[in-house]
């Protein structure tokens, strides 16, 4: 066989290999229809629908990794308040999961006053945000789930 | 560096600039195919590596991946493109470039083509710089780790083998020129390292 033959074989077996992972991916995780949000503690899920949640608005400023600060004005709800509606009232550790899988984690005493924590309504979903955070990088975009433990 | 001319240091700092801001133009429309797939990337950064190992396979000797990781980040850190990586930004740029010359020098005495040890690097540079933003940022684990990783090797093995055509066609423009410099005698399959 030859040389060049065997090179567009490896590639495309790396090519299938990515489709077999993708098609196993999109498969087993866990979906969450649009403008809700899923909630997963004790082998429960909740969905829980945005336009249902009463909005309040949400002002503060947070900082990026670049070091540039951003003042924020818009409308979302506390995250305890969000878990507090599902039932969720004792936790050791949250974590709020975009559709991309990024993840960030926080604690039950961030929840409960070292941090002011909120969910903002966007027009892709909702976003996380953490005011009290030296960078944004907790700030989470197109929140899809959130995972008790 | 004494051997660094003029006309090598210039190729090298286009292709720095090159892959710092191609990863800008295309990622548009990589976030497409990324998106779909629910991954956070993979795909802009194989493009953007792209530059670096033609970079390397056309200039000899030294650790060019390496520095040339090293000069984008600190333009990436001037131009505030540190994306999430923050402070830790130069390590997602220098470790990819030190994995490029290492494949490059590591396999040329090897029987592999020059595209093939050009697409391996590619991609063992993509794997490299998907690890390292998963240490650094996405923490990603299981299945969603292992098709992040999946993307990245096969855009960059993909951009490997467009590399070494655009390497191809560099060769007689700038290539032989950049190995005069260096005083080596110009081999069959154009230039290697």
């Amino acid at each position: 066989m030859k040389k060049k033959h065997i090179r567009v074989l490896l590639a495309a077996g790396v090519i299938l290999l990515t489709g077999v992972v993708a098609c196993v991916h999109l498969a087993t995780r866990t979906s969450t229809e649009e403008g809700q949000i899923q909630i997963m503690y004790e082998e429960k899920t909740v969905s829980v629908s945005l336009t249902e949640l009463e909005l309040h608005p949400v002002q503060g400023s947070i900082s990026n990794a670049k070091g540039e600060t951003f003042e924020i004005d818009a409308m979302g709800f506390p995250l305890e308040e969000l878990l507090a509606s599902a039932g969720v009232t004792s936790y050791e550790t949250v974590s709020v999961i975009a559709d991309d899988e990024y993840y960030a984690e926080l604690t039950f005493a961030e929840l409960h006053g070292e941090r002011e924590v909120y969910l903002l309504e966007e027009e892709e979903g909702a976003r996380l945000i953490v005011f009290g955070d030296a960078n944004s990088k907790r700030n989470v975009s197109h929140v899809a789930r959130i995972e008790i433990s | 560096m004494k051997n660094y001319r003029l006309r090598t240091v210039i190729f090298l700092a286009l292709c720095c600039d090159l892959g710092l801001f191609a990863k800008r133009l295309i990622s548009p429309l990589t976030n497409i195919v990324t998106d779909a797939l629910h991954v956070p990337g993979g795909i802009a950064t194989s493009f953007s590596l792209m530059f670096l190992v033609i970079a390397v396979i056309l200039v000899p000797g030294g650790f060019c991946g390496t520095l040339m990781g090293a000069v984008q980040s600190v333009i990436a850190l001037s131009f505030g493109m540190v994306g999430s990586m923050g402070a830790l930004a130069p390590v997602g740029y220098i470790v990819p470039g030190l994995v490029i010359d290492l494949v490059l020098k590591g396999t040329a005495k090897t029987p592999l083509s020059r595209a093939d040890r050009m697409a391996l690097a590619n991609g063992l540079a993509a794997i490299s710089a998907a690890a390292t933003a998963n240490l650094i940022v996405f923490r990603l684990s299981g299945i969603v780790l292992a098709l992040y990783a999946c993307i990245a090797l096969s855009s960059g093995i993909l951009c490997g083998l467009l590399g070494a055509k655009i390497a191809q066609r560099l060769t007689p423009v700038i290539g032989v020129q950049i190995r005069q410099d260096f005083k080596i005698k110009p081999i069959k399959d154009g230039v290697s390292v």
